[in-house]
C-alpha cells in the first residue's frame, strides 16, 4: 500500500505539471525497459501482496488519482498505462513480430484488423528504432513508435 | 409559531416553503416505510446479502462489513431494519454528486436499485439521482462477461499455497488475444506485511481488514505469471447482462468499505461467491462454508451451479512456458540458453550462425525469457541483464522465420477438478505388536502422499491434523498427534531452475522421552532447509537438514533441541501411485541424552478423486532401541 499511495502521489504531481495534456501524459506510469518487476523475491517466507501489487491497483469508487477515475484508467492514458506496465513483453514481441502485449496494445490504439499485420510488421521492423538502446523508457518507445506510424503510408492515421 | 418580527419576508417564506417539502417527502418517505415493513423487506435474504448480515450466535443480525460508513443508521451494523428505514430516508437526499461525495442513491446504488424493484419508486415524489461517476466508470469497463480467475498456489509461500481467486470483467469484442486490459476486482486483506509467517498469523487471528479493488488484469497476470509463476485458470461463468449489472453495482457499493478478513473464512474467495450469490438472487454458494474456504473448494462450489461455466482456459506460468520449452531443445541448445543468459556467449558466436536461422530464433526467445525469469526473481545486476536481454531481442528482431515455441499442455485435472481438501482416514495400526484402530481428521488440504491432480507438485501444506487411536488391547482411546502446521516444499533443481526445499510443522506428538509403553505427549516445532533433485520425471531426491525443539515438563526449562539429517526419495509409479522413503537423524542436547532416528517407507494408492488407500511402516525410536509401526489406512476427501 505504501508503494501505491507513494505512485499515486507522484502520478498526481506528474498529472498537475503538465497540466493534463491529452496524450503520452506521465501519470507516473512509465518505466525503464528492463528494469523488472520491484515485487518480492523469492523468499520463502515472503507474504505475497495479493491485493497491493502494480501501481494499476485502484480503489474502487473512491474519486480521481493520477489518470484513473473512481479506479479505472482513463481512455487517453490507457496505451500509456499498458505500455508503462509491460515493457519487457512489449520489446520481445515486437522482436518477435507477434505476441499477446503486442495484440493488446494493437487495440488499446485503435487499430483496425485489417491493419494489425501491417503494425505487426512494422514494429519488428523497425525494432531498433523503437528500442533504440536498453536504457529507453516507455514513454520514448511510446513516442518513438508514433513517428513510425507517421512515416507509414497505412499507419499514419494512428499516429497522433 | 413564534415569528420574530425583524426576520425578513423571504427567509420566512424559504423556511415555510422548505417545511412543506420536507412534509410531502415525509409523507412519502413513511408510505415507503409502512410498504416495506407490509413486504417484511429487512427479512428478505437478498436484503440481508447486500448488507452482509450473517445470523448472530443466538438471536439478531450482525453485518461483516466494518466501515460505519456502509450503513445509514446508527444502529445499521446489527438492525437490518433500522437500516433499511434509514436507506430510504437518504434517498431523499439532494447531495450533489462530486469528485469527493456521492448521493446516497449512488454511493448505495445497489440497493437503491433492489428496493427500487421490490417498492416501485414514484420518480415524482422520489426523484432519481443521474449517477455520473458511476456511469462512466461502467462505460469504462464496458462489461460483457464474468470470468472468474484463480491463480494455484505458489510451491514455496505458506501465505498463498492455498492459491487465490478474483475476479476479471471481460469487454464487449474482447478477444483471448486481448483480454489482457479487461478490468479484475479484488479482495484482499488491508496489509503491507511483507513476512509470509507474520501474514499468515495474523491471518488466521483476524488481524487484517479486507478490500475490494480494481486492476487491469495485465497487473494480476504479471504478478501471477511473471513474478510469482503461477499457472492461472481463468472461468468464463454465464452470468447474464442484469446479473453482470448487478454484480457491478454492488462491488461500487462496498468499493470502499472494509470487511472482517479471516485467512480461512472470509478470505478473498468467500467475498467472490457472495457477489455472485448477488449477481444471482436464486444462488446461496457462500452459505455452504462456514469454517474453511479453500479457493479450489470455492470453485467447485460456484461451479456446481447448473449451465454457469461457458468454458475454462489454462495460463500457464512464465517458468511454465520456459520448463515446456526446454523439453523441446536439445542439451547443446539448451547449453546455448543459458550461455547467452549469462552473457558467456555473445549473440552473433559462430556456433549459432551454424543453427537454422528457426532455431536460433527459438534459443534467442527462451534465452531471453530466462533472464526475465531471473530478473523477476530479483537477480541483482541491471545492466548487465538490461545489455544482454537487447542484445537477444535485436538479433531475433532481424531473423524473418517465426519461431514455433511449443505451448505447455492443457492439464487434464484443473485445480477445482482435485481432491476434497478436508480428510476423513480410518486405519489399523499394528504399534509394536499392540492393536490399534486410528482415526485421523484433517480439515485442510493436501499433503504428499494424497492425489496430486489439481494440486501444486511438490507442496504439501496441512492444518489442524488430528490423529486418535484407539488401544485393542489396552482398551484406551488417545491423541496420537495433533499438528497445527505441516508444510513441506519439495521441488526439484535443473540447471535452470533452483528452488530450496524446506519444512516447518507444529504441533503436539508422542516422544520417546521417557521408557512408558505410551509415550508422552510433547510440543514439537520441526523446520528444516535443503534441496530435492529430479532424476526423472517420477524420481525425486532430497536431503535437508532438521532441526527439532520438543517442550515438555521433564526438561530443565521444558526444552530439548535435536539436529540431524533427513533424506528422503519420491517415486511416482504412476499418476495414482506414489511410494515415498525417509529417512532422519535427530541428535539431542544433554536434557534428551539420545540419538533419535525415525525411517519412513509409505505407498498411496490413489483409489478414485475422492479416495486412497495407504500402507505405511515406520521405524522410529533411540537408536537403540526403535520399534515398528505398520499401518493400513482408507483415507476419503470432502469438497
Amino acid at each position: 500500500m505504501k508503494r501505491f499511495i507513494a505512485t499515486s502521489f507522484l502520478s498526481v504531481l506528474a498529472i498537475s505539471s503538465v497540466n493534463a495534456a491529452p496524450n503520452n501524459v506521465g501519470c507516473g506510469w512509465g518505466s525503464m525497459v528492463f528494469d523488472g518487476d520491484k515485487g518480492t523475491g523469492p523468499q520463502v517466507m515472503a507474504a505475497t501482496t495479493n491485493g497491493t501489487f502494480g501501481n494499476q491497483t485502484f480503489g474502487i469508487s473512491s474519486g480521481t488519482a493520477g489518470c484513473a477515475k473512481d479506479g479505472v484508467v482513463q481512455k487517453y492514458a490507457a496505451a500509456d498505462a499498458f505500455t508503462g506496465a509491460n515493457i519487457e513483453k512489449l520489446a520481445r514481441d515486437m522482436s518477435v513480430g507477434h505476441g499477446e502485449a503486442l495484440e493488446t496494445l494493437a487495440e488499446l490504439m485503435g487499430i483496425a484488423d485489417n491493419h494489425k499485420t501491417s503494425f505487426f510488421q512494422s514494429s519488428k521492423d523497425n525494432f531498433t528504432k523503437i528500442f533504440t538502446s536498453e536504457n529507453v523508457t516507455s514513454e520514448q518507445v511510446l513516442s518513438s513508435l508514433n513517428d513510425i506510424m507517421a512515416a507509414d503510408k497505412t499507419l499514419s492515421r494512428y499516429a497522433v | 409559531m413564534y415569528v420574530p418580527a425583524r426576520l425578513p419576508q423571504q427567509i420566512l417564506f424559504f423556511i415555510l416553503l422548505s417545511l412543506s417539502s420536507h412534509a410531502v417527502a415525509d409523507s412519502y418517505l413513511d408510505q415507503l416505510v409502512t410498504r416495506a415493513k407490509q413486504l417484511n423487506l429487512h427479512q428478505h435474504a437478498y436484503w440481508l446479502k447486500l448488507l452482509h448480515y450473517k445470523p448472530n450466535m443466538f438471536s439478531g443480525y450482525r453485518s461483516e462489513v466494518l466501515s460505519r460508513n456502509f450503513f445509514t443508521s446508527q444502529r445499521g451494523r446489527t438492525n437490518p431494519e433500522a437500516e433499511l428505514e434509514a436507506t430510504l430516508a437518504a434517498f431523499f437526499s439532494d447531495i450533489k454528486e462530486t469528485d469527493k461525495q456521492q448521493n446516497p442513491q449512488c454511493r448505495y446504488i445497489s440497493r437503491y436499485h433492489w428496493l427500487n424493484e421490490q417498492l416501485h419508486f414514484d420518480t415524482n415524489r422520489l426523484k432519481p439521482q443521474l449517477c455520473q461517476r458511476y456511469q462512466n466508470w461502467y462505460k469504462t469497463i464496458n462489461p460483457h462477461q464474468i470470468t472468474m480467475i484463480f491463480p494455484a498456489g505458489t510451491d514455496n509461500s505458506p501465505s498463498s499455497m492455498f492459491g487465490h481467486t478474483l475476479i476479471r470483467i471481460d469487454r464487449k469484442n474482447q478477444t483471448e488475444r486481448t483480454r489482457l486490459f479487461s478490468y479484475s476486482i479484488n479482495y484482499a486483506a488491508e496489509t503491507e506485511e511483507t513476512n509470509g509467517v507474520i501474514f499468515a498469523y495474523k491471518g488466521i487471528m483476524g488481524g487484517y481488514s479486507g478490500r475490494f479493488s480494481i486492476m487491469p488484469y495485465y497487473e494480476k497476470v504479471n504478478q501471477y505469471n511473471q513474478m510469482e509463476n503461477r499457472d492461472i485458470w481463468e472461468y468464463q461463468l454465464n452470468f447474464n447482462k442484469t446479473e453482470i449489472d448487478r454484480l457491478l453495482r454492488h462491488t461500487w457499493e462496498i468499493g470502499q468499505v472494509d470487511f472482517a478478513y479471516y485467512f480461512f473464512l472470509e478470505n478473498c474467495s468467500y467475498r467472490l461467491l457472495e457477489l455472485f450469490d448477488i449477481a444471482r438472487p436464486e444462488m446461496n454458494s457462500a452459505a455452504s462454508f462456514d469454517w474453511f474456504a479453500i479457493p479450489g473448494d470455492t470453485v467447485y462450489a460456484a461451479l456446481q451451479e447448473q449451465g454457469i461455466l461457458k468454458k475454462a482456459l489454462y495460463r500457464p506460468s512464465h517458468r511454465t512456458r520456459i520448463r515446456h520449452v526446454l523439453k523441446n531443445l536439445d542439451e547443446t541448445e539448451q547449453e546455448l540458453v543459458l550461455k547467452l543468459a549469462d552473457s558467456e556467449l555473445p549473440v552473433d558466436a559462430p556456433v549459432l550462425i551454424a543453427l537454422p536461422k528457426s532455431r536460433r530464433a527459438l534459443i534467442f526467445e527462451t534465452a531471453y525469457d530466462y533472464i526475465q525469469y531471473q530478473h523477476n526473481r530479483g537477480a541483482p545486476d541491471r545492466n548487465k541483464i538490461a545489455k544482454t536481454s537487447y542484445a537477444l531481442l535485436k538479433a531475433r528482431s532481424k531473423l524473418k522465420e517465426t519461431a514455433k515455441l511449443p505451448e505447455p499442455p492443457v492439464p487434464e485435472v484443473r485445480l477445482d477438478q482435485g481432491h476434497g481438501s478436508s480428510r476423513i482416514a480410518l486405519g489399523y495400526v499394528n504399534d509394536n505388536h499392540r492393536d490399534v484402530l486410528e482415526l485421523k481428521l484433517r480439515p485442510a488440504y493436501h499433503d504428499m502422499l494424497d492425489p496430486r491432480a489439481g494440486y501444486t507438485e511438490g507442496a504439501q501444506i496441512n492444518f489442524f491434523d488430528l490423529s486418535l487411536r484407539y488401544d485393542l488391547d489396552l482398551e484406551k482411546t488417545r491423541i496420537h498427534a495433533f499438528r497445527l502446521i505441516d508444510i513441506v516444499s519439495l521441488v526439484g533443481r535443473d540447471n535452470f531452475f533452483k528452488p530450496i526445499s524446506w519444512k516447518f510443522n507444529i504441533g503436539f506428538e508422542r516422544w520417546p522421552i521417557n521408557n512408558n509403553i505410551v509415550q508422552p505427549m510433547a510440543f514439537s516445532l520441526n523446520a528444516g532447509g535443503g534441496m530435492t533433485f529430479s532424476l526423472t520425471d517420477s524420481f525425486k531426491l532430497f536431503g535437508l537438514i532438521d532441526v527439532t525443539m520438543l517442550g515438555h515438563e521433564q526438561f530443565e526449562n521444558n526444552l530439548t533441541a535435536g539436529i540431524g539429517p533427513n533424506f528422503g526419495a519420491i517415486w511416482d509409479i504412476n499418476n495414482n501411485w506414489r511410494l515415498w522413503a525417509n529417512s532422519r537423524v535427530q541428535r539431542f542436547d544433554k536434557h534428551l541424552d539420545l540419538t533419535y532416528v525415525e525411517h519412513t517407507l509409505a505407498q498411496s494408492f490413489n483409489w478414485n478423486r475422492d479416495s486412497s488407500v495407504r500402507l505405511e511402516w515406520e521405524r522410529r525410536g533411540p537408536n537403540h532401541q526403535t520399534t515398528d509401526t505398520v499401518s493400513l489406512s482408507w483415507h476419503w476427501y470432502l469438497k
